[in-house]
């Protein structure tokens, strides 16, 4: 049954950085990379594309992934106050329709159906990109609100490098982090050992008892250890093999709420991360064939008096993928290929060892006129689940140049999310799984123009987006003879506005970046159990969002100031309730001392510095002011 | 002069009356009615958005999430049940371990009894005493301290304490089972808070009234045991009503329900001599039978799946609880005591009781 693909057959691919095509909304610019993404050739063309600033995860190298992004305007992320349980959510969809990528491996678990951003540390990251908008047909199933592309880069010829990065915080958060690297012209490997903690237990003004009180919050301890190994091998000009391994331990309590302080519920984490990947291109045709491993084993206790809660679920996916790359008519450049799923679900509450086979067949062309003015492009992905095959989903875009420096751009998609195993086999005394659920789907538009000016001395960017995303087929809880079972019945109109300015300048002793990041969205009920709600804004989606960063560099001392605002986001379905707006601002200097072998890198951050309450969840407290300091010994 | 003083009497007498007449007016605006019914709205476990909603039966007019309006916070996390004392109301919140209480003209947060491990329901046996079910523990009733609001002791009861009932110098706590099964109704002194006797009776009581003649009835669930996937059942006993005879040695009769069927809940009329019982898992419907009756009636008196039900003391209308989810607002309806719908009125999340001033 089990359908792991080896590379038995040989193959070709490029190893070309990032296509210039890529229309990329630089929101934080960073260094150019080489990456080792899925189908860089076609994707995300005409797609909004952000890059996360690399400065922001150098410097607080013991963050996740998580707290990284959730200083950008694009997305909204819900946590349980500090806990190690984070949710995105991209454009008005929901916390299921964003697929996060990782080396182009969609992470989807089968059994939850979505992937932790929180329990990915940014220790082990190159670079993170936020692809907005639905685009299945590039990246399966759950891509219908966006993707997050987390990539590890292989870089040649560098010789050899060692990284000792401490940080040390408030609430006795700590990370020690151990990075070795050697680079030579054939042959990339690289070692990261990662060791995290913190207690979390900060003090917050409770203002749901009796008599207000400021208290420490509790149950609320995190930690855990991590190994990733990357590796590169050139075989002569033409091609390269890739492998990645992670390894992850983490424990993570879940926090008590203003309301009940009674917690004693924790989780432990463990996964597994391994993949290899094997590129050959020569001219304008190339091969490309990849196979991953990824397991998850999440155990939850929750030791209520007479009621002691236990669930250890274990999900398992096999990946592998071929495809080829070539040019037809000299002006159509083609990339076609197959990928093969197989996902397994182990856990006492379904009722046998669940298994999901699929293989996707996916197909993308890209044309450009000879003056560059106009490039279109489409992609089309069928998946055969069994012997059946889903519904097709696809996209069509362009692009085209009105003047120097201006491009309108249009992408029209259909997208689609399986339904999880909780979802179809999930069987307790409260909950019962529906076997018969069908794919969630979603059909998205959008348009926009992009104003790119780059200068000598820097850059001027300007893009502004309108879209429209109706998503159907949604699957909820309804109760059924008071238990709960999963329908596909609701149907939610996701539509707004995103714009993005980016300002930079460069000079001879420094440098200076502005950009900020809007959306607007309006994420309604279309149809859903109740009329009453119909027309209600999503629980949890802000109208507003809006991410601002500020960097200054001068010689060898840096600044980088965020700026985060995020909207109320009502907590309740009929919208009576919400969580009021607020602001952020997060602080971090840094100063690099130079020497002829090695250099040390300081970094001090204030965070909420306005010392501002707030809430993601409703009453999870989130901690105030706190601060972080970060060292980094380098040698090269 | 006289004449005058006279005058002045009169014409003070009209302006106090006025005067009052004017403060009662605006006091009708701010404060509970006297016969104000509050029902308990769940919400959903670990979401912290239960609620209380102020019935008022005079102007049939519901005020809901009462208790965040008028003191300007949240009022926790699973509320459970609302127990009402003349000029004190006790709201249990189950999963922030506390009762809050609250004055009943205004329902002004007055104080708050902590540090409860799973408190379910709450009756005051004094003015300076009562007694709140746990399941926590192992099962207890937890003796607070009204002068102060502090736990002062802890009795052991079987598992899952449920609702109690004072009768006589008595307390009768229905063990449920809880999260298990039990088949016990522990009987509490309550001037020496020590346990007098446990009673047999059928699996998992639960809720218990007392009836014209002073027997006190328990409404017994019946025990379902699931297979390890729960796609089965795989073994179940029988629901019951029985009636306790408090007087002398403590008797008990039962009557049988249903082998298949269990029923969560049980009210009395105001009649004191109508039961009202129904509700729950795989039981679809509220049936009622006579206290006198021996033997259990198949005419329904509501079709309606509720989540919970009572009966207004004063009118005899029957309220049932609706919860569709427990993420959307529930609904509760009205009957007349035997059976007429009245109408219907939009609640809290998860409304499963009502408690009457």
């Amino acid at each position: 049954m089990i359908k792991f693909y080896t590379f038995t057959v040989l193959l070709f691919f490029s190893f070309k950085t990032i296509s210039q095509d890529i229309v990329i909304d630089t929101l934080m610019l960073i260094e150019e990379i080489e990456i080792s993404d899925s189908r860089p050739e076609n994707s995300g063309i005409c797609s909004s594309v952000l890059n996360i600033d690399k400065d922001l995860f150098e410097l607080n190298s013991g963050y996740s992934v998580s707290q990284i992004l959730s200083v950008s305007g694009a997305l909204n992320i819900k946590t349980y106050g500090t806990s190690n349980l984070a949710s995105v959510s991209f454009r008005g969809a929901g916390n299921s329709h964003t697929a996060v990528l990782w080396n182009g491996f969609n992470l989807e678990q089968a059994t939850s159906g979505g992937s932790n951003i929180a329990l990915i540390p940014v220790f082990f990251v190159d670079e993170i990109k936020l692809q907005l908008g639905g685009a299945s047909s590039q990246a399966g199933s759950g891509a219908i609100g966006g993707i997050i592309r987390i990539n590890n880069s292989s870089e040649f010829n560098k010789g050899f490098s060692t990284r000792i990065t401490g940080n040390y915080g408030s609430f006795n958060s700590h990370s020690e982090g151990v990075e070795l690297s050697m680079s030579k012209k054939k042959i990339f490997t690289r070692i990261r050992l990662l060791n995290t903690g913190s207690e979390n237990n900060f003090k917050y003004l409770n203002t749901e008892k009796f008599v207000s009180q400021v208290q420490r919050q509790t149950n609320s301890r995190k930690y855990g250890k991590g190994f990733a190994n990357d590796n590169g091998f050139k075989i002569g000009d033409n091609q390269i093999i890739n492998t990645h391994f992670k390894y992850q331990n983490d424990f993570g309590q879940i926090p008590s709420t203003m309301q009940s302080e009674n917690s004693k519920a924790d989780q432990n984490d463990e996964s597994y991360k391994i993949s290899a990947d094997y590129k050959y291109k020569k001219n304008d045709f190339g091969i490309k064939a990849r196979a991953g491993l990824f397991i998850n084993n999440i155990l939850y206790r929750n030791p209520i008096d007479g009621l002691n809660i236990v669930s250890d679920i274990r999900s398992e996916t096999q990946i592998s993928e071929m495809e080829i790359n070539f040019n037809l008519f000299n002006k159509l450049k083609i990339n076609t290929g197959i990928n093969n799923t197989y996902e397994k679900g182990i856990t006492n509450y379904y009722k046998d060892i669940k298994e999901r086979n699929r293989s996707s067949f996916f197909t993308s062309g890209k044309y450009q006129n000879k003056t560059k003015k106009i490039l279109l492009a489409s992609s089309i992905r069928a998946e055969l689940l069994g012997n059946k095959f889903l519904p097709i989903t696809w996209s069509s875009s362009g692009k085209i140049k009105i003047i120097e420096n201006l491009h309108f751009r249009t992408l029209i998609s259909k997208n689609y999310r399986l339904p999880s195993f909780n979802d179809l086999y999930w069987q307790d005394a409260y909950a019962k799984g529906n076997p018969d659920l069908k794919s969630e789907t979603g059909f998205s538009k959008e348009a926009g123009f992009i104003f790119d000016k780059k200068i000598k001395t820097g850059e001027f960017y300007f893009t502004l987006t309108a879209y429209d995303n109706n998503i159907s087929n949604l699957i909820i809880l309804i109760p059924e003879e008071n238990v709960y079972s999963p329908k596909n019945i609701r149907k939610v109109q996701a539509r707004g506005l995103e714009t993005g300015i980016k300002y930079s300048y460069s000079g001879k002793k420094y440098f200076f970046e502005f950009s900020t990041f809007a959306s607007y969205t309006k994420s309604t009920n279309k149809e859903t159990v109740s009329e009453e709600l119909t027309g209600k804004q999503l629980v949890y989606i802000p109208v507003y969002k809006i991410g601002s960063l500020m960097k200054f560099r001068y010689k060898t001392y840096g600044i980088i100031f965020t700026k985060p605002f995020t909207g109320k986001r009502f907590y309740t379905a009929d919208n009576n309730k919400n969580l009021p707006a607020f602001t952020l601002g997060n602080i971090t200097t840094s100063k690099d001392f130079k020497f002829s072998t090695y250099k040390i890198k300081m970094a001090f951050s204030i965070n909420n510095i306005w010392n501002t309450t707030y809430q993601l969840t409703e009453w999870y407290p989130m901690p105030g002011i706190n601060f972080n300091i970060n060292i980094s010994f380098i040698i090269n | 002069m006289k004449r005058f003083t006279n005058l002045m009497i009169a014409a003070s007498l009209i302006l106090a009356l006025f005067a009052s007449s004017c403060k009662k007016d605006d006091k009708d605006d701010t404060s509970i009615n006297s016969n104000g019914v509050f029902i308990t709205n769940e919400g959903a476990y670990g979401k912290g958005n239960g609620s209380v909603s102020y019935y008022n039966p005079d102007k049939n007019t519901v005020e809901n999430d009462y208790f965040s309006i008028v003191n300007g916070r949240s009022l926790g996390d699973v509320v459970q049940s609302m127990y009402i004392d003349s000029d004190k109301g006790y709201i249990v919140v189950n999963n922030s371990g506390k009762v809050e209480i609250v004055n009943m003209k205004d329902f002004k947060s007055t104080g708050v009894i902590e540090n409860l491990s799973q408190p379910r329901f709450l009756t005051v046996i004094n003015d300076t005493k009562a007694y709140v079910t746990c399941w926590g523990n192992s099962g207890e009733v937890a003796v607070i301290d009204l002068t102060d609001n502090t736990l002062t002791k802890s009795i052991p009861v079987g598992s899952g304490p449920e609702q109690l009932i004072k009768s006589g110098n008595n307390v009768y706590v229905c063990n449920s089972g809880g999260f298990a099964t039990d088949n016990t109704i522990s009987v509490i002194n309550s001037q020496t808070d020590e346990l007098v006797t446990t009673i047999t009776v059928g699996d998992n009581p639960s809720d218990i009234v007392s009836d014209s003649e002073g027997y006190l009835w328990a409404l017994c669930k019946g025990a379902v045991v699931w297979n390890a996937d729960y796609t089965a059942i795989e073994s179940q006993t029988q629901s019951q009503l029985v009636r306790i005879d408090p007087t002398g040695n403590i008797s008990v009769k039962g009557i049988n329900i249903s082998e298949t069927l269990h029923p969560a809940h049980l009210a009395i009329g105001k009649d004191k001599q109508t039961l009202y019982y129904g509700g729950g898992f795989n039981f679809s419907g509220i049936y009622s039978i006579k206290t006198s009756d021996t033997h259990i009636s198949e005419a329904l008196f509501s079709d309606k799946s509720f989540y919970g039900f009572a009966v207004n003391p004063e009118t005899g209308n029957f309220y049932g609880f609706l919860a569709p989810s427990f993420e959307t607002a529930g609904t509760m309806y009205r009957y007349t005591s035997t059976g007429t719908a009245i109408d219907k009125i939009t609640l809290g999340i998860g409304p499963n009781g009502a408690s009457f001033r």
